[in-house]
């Protein structure tokens, strides 16, 4: 398969000012050396716990954040080296969708405006022109044409989600981050919009970057999942293989923390000690060391290496080398 | 075994502006002593007003409990104590547990003083015994350090760790009815795991009831006894565990556990329940699952549906059952 996205060793560091002539002090190494692809037509999930830099690979991809280093390939072009112009016509192929429905879309404006805008931005086309194209899109999404005069507070928050779905549609990207896009929804809206989502790709053929907390949602919609941890990739593989033989002590523990639905099967859990350790000083060798159940001498010193260990399944884990 | 808790016919409304909106219209349940009992729905079903009015935190105006409302707590009737009885009865024998862990700490105070102070208050103790038994209350909910801990401020835990302390005041007084409000929504799966096993250790330590607020089905079936389903204001179907999973009644209770994604979903369509929450002010006729509702006949846009008695402890409130002969 044609890979759409390839992402290398990408890094993004945010500075924290101190002191008294408010240098930088330290860095939190939010999103650090991660690599990572993305094939066309494919949904690559990405799951970890609050902190683990999700979000921010979502938006250093999309340079929302500048990436401190690192080359995000899309289509053959590294678009970290893209300025003015160039970079806002490849925009135009990548699209966010946010967490919150209820603060993602402008109060004052009405759905019409709020789709219209990209297409006023990226594309030439008249008056009468967008406002049709706007209405496709609103029918697209499930909603209805009539709905273009209306203000975000009338809606409830399912809707408002497919309203930010119909603004990231407007310009027929090629790939979508939806960053934690289901989250906030209650479970039976959150299974209308997962179809949505699914419908859309079958419909447009679009890539999607799923980012989210929920494993179960994750596993549904994705192909891939890669599973970060405190700034780092530790695994990457087919989802169905991810779920089945988990290799990271890290990736066993968060999936056997899923509360399964069924009261007769008691999961055997494994339990994590402690909370996970701040992003400013992160722990030598491994990251998850401080946490983990085998932990050896030998991660206490090295940084575990991201390696393929067949089968497109990747593994940042000591243990894999014995 | 006994009733702890029951409630009757509990109606709360609150008096808006824009009309009338009855967050809780009839709910009828009980909590016996020592179990579980999960209360699932979605957002602004009257789940978490239900819990509050229990402990009659209600804000009025512009909220009200309705006359014909019977709340009886271990023999006493809730809602004829006055204010300072009920005083004694929040966090000493009812307590609760709140969403997030990041605003119900007083960010001014220290965590130690803030378990204390239902202590010195409930139980009499001295300010020094208070706080020897505060750091014995964090070293229980399985805090690393505790006599540190307890003199820390609430900014420098975690959310999980406040989670702990929460829990901590919550028990403190060993309170025979624990309300736990979606006490694990804000955190993460691994610590989501950590608090629930500690609230399933805890209540066999303590022996107390809990009842468990969530819209988390999985919550639901790793931790409760029995289960209501709620829609809109109303107990849509009651029964335990077993029999909510596995032999669901009501077309929304079906619905909702149909639409959680799961390992054999992958590659099909979830099924949805189509539409959305109705708006309170203005309910559908009738059932009001009905707009929602892929089994909805005539009659549902007519009457309300009764509560119908399917078995020991299980009921269900829907035409499509209990008439006789016809019923699925």
């Amino acid at each position: 398969m044609d890979k759409l996205l390839e992402v290398k060793g990408l890094k993004k560091y945010f500075p924290i000012k101190g002191g008294f002539f408010n240098t930088t002090v330290a860095y939190l190494k939010a999103v650090d050396d991660v690599s990572f692809y993305i094939n066309k037509g494919e949904v690559l999930g990405v799951v970890g716990e609050s902190g683990c830099g999700k979000s921010t690979t979502g938006r250093a991809i999309l340079r929302l954040h500048e990436p401190n280093a690192g080359e995000v390939i899309f289509e053959g072009v590294d678009i970290c080296k893209l300025k003015g112009e160039a970079m806002r016509k490849k925009r135009r192929d990548m699209q966010l969708i946010f967490q919150d429905p209820y603060s993602s879309l402008n109060p004052r404006k009405t759905v019409g405006d709020i789709v219209e805008e990209p297409i006023l931005v990226h594309e030439n086309i008249g008056r009468s022109e967008r406002t049709e194209r706007v209405k496709e899109l609103l029918q697209l999404v499930g909603l209805s044409p009539y709905h273009i005069r209306r203000y975000p507070h009338e809606f409830s928050g399912g809707q408002r989600q497919r309203i930010g779905i119909a603004r990231a549609l407007a310009c027929n990207p090629k790939f979508i981050v939806c960053d934690e896009a289901v989250s906030a929804l209650d479970v039976s809206i959150q299974a209308q919009i997962i179809n949505l989502f699914e419908e859309l790709q079958e419909k447009l053929n679009l890539t999607y970057m799923f980012i989210s907390h929920d494993l179960s949602v994750v596993r549904h919609i994705s192909d891939r999942i890669f599973v970060m941890y405190l700034g780092k990739v530790v695994e990457m593989a087919q989802s169905e293989e991810l779920f089945k033989s988990p290799i990271h002590p890290y990736t066993q523990a968060l999936l056997s923390a899923i509360p399964i639905p069924n009261p007769r099967k008691k999961s055997t859990r494994i339990m994590l000690e402690g909370d996970v350790p701040s992003p400013v000083n992160t722990p030598e060798g491994c990251v998850f060391r401080s946490r983990c159940r085998y932990c050896m001498d030998i991660c206490k010193k090295e940084i575990p290496q991201f390696k393929n260990i067949g089968n497109e399944h990747y593994v940042a884990c000591h243990l894999v080398d014995k | 075994m006994e009733k702890l808790l029951e409630i009757k016919d509990l109606k709360t409304y609150f008096y808006t502006e824009d009309g009338v909106v009855p967050a809780v219209d009839g709910v009828s349940f009980y909590v016996k002593a020592g179990e579980t009992l999960g209360v699932v729905g979605e957002s602004g079903c009257g789940k978490s007003v239900t819990a509050t009015s229990v402990l009659r935190l209600i804000p009025n105006p512009p909220g009200k409990i309705m006359k014909e409302s019977q709340i009886t707590f271990d023999g006493k009737d809730i809602l004829k104590l006055t204010e300072k009885e009920m005083r004694k009865i929040r966090g000493n024998e009812i307590s609760m547990i709140f969403q997030e862990p990041m605003t119900s700490l007083n960010p001014v105070y220290k965590i130690g003083d803030q378990i204390s102070e239902a202590l010195i208050l409930h139980q009499r103790m001295s300010k020094k015994e208070a706080w020897e038994k505060s750091v014995e209350m964090l070293r229980l909910v399985g805090i690393p350090m505790p006599e540190k801990i307890a003199d820390e401020y609430p900014h420098s835990l975690s959310g999980g760790m406040r989670q702990r302390a929460m829990i901590a005041i919550a028990l403190s007084c060993n309170p025979k009815l624990l309300i736990a409000d979606e006490p694990t929504t804000a955190l993460d799966v691994t610590v989501q795991a950590q608090i629930l096993d500690l609230m399933n250790e805890l209540k066999n330590k303590v022996n107390a009831s809990i009842m468990m607020i969530t819209h988390n089905l999985g919550v639901v079936a790793e931790t409760c006894d029995r289960v209501i389903v709620m829609y809109a204001g109303k107990v849509v179907e009651e029964g335990d565990v077993y029999s909510i999973f596995e032999d669901p009644k009501h077309p929304y209770t079906i619905g909702l556990l149909n639409s959680i994604p799961s390992e054999y979903s992958r590659g099909k369509k979830l099924d949805s329940i189509k539409g959305s929450v109705p708006n309170p002010l203005n309910m559908p006729k009738g059932c009001r699952f009905w707009p929602r509702c892929n089994k909805a006949m005539p009659i549902c846009r007519e009457k309300e549906p009764d509560i119908i008695k399917l078995g020991e402890e299980r009921t269900v409130s829907c035409f499509l059952y209990g008439m006789e002969g016809d019923a699925k």
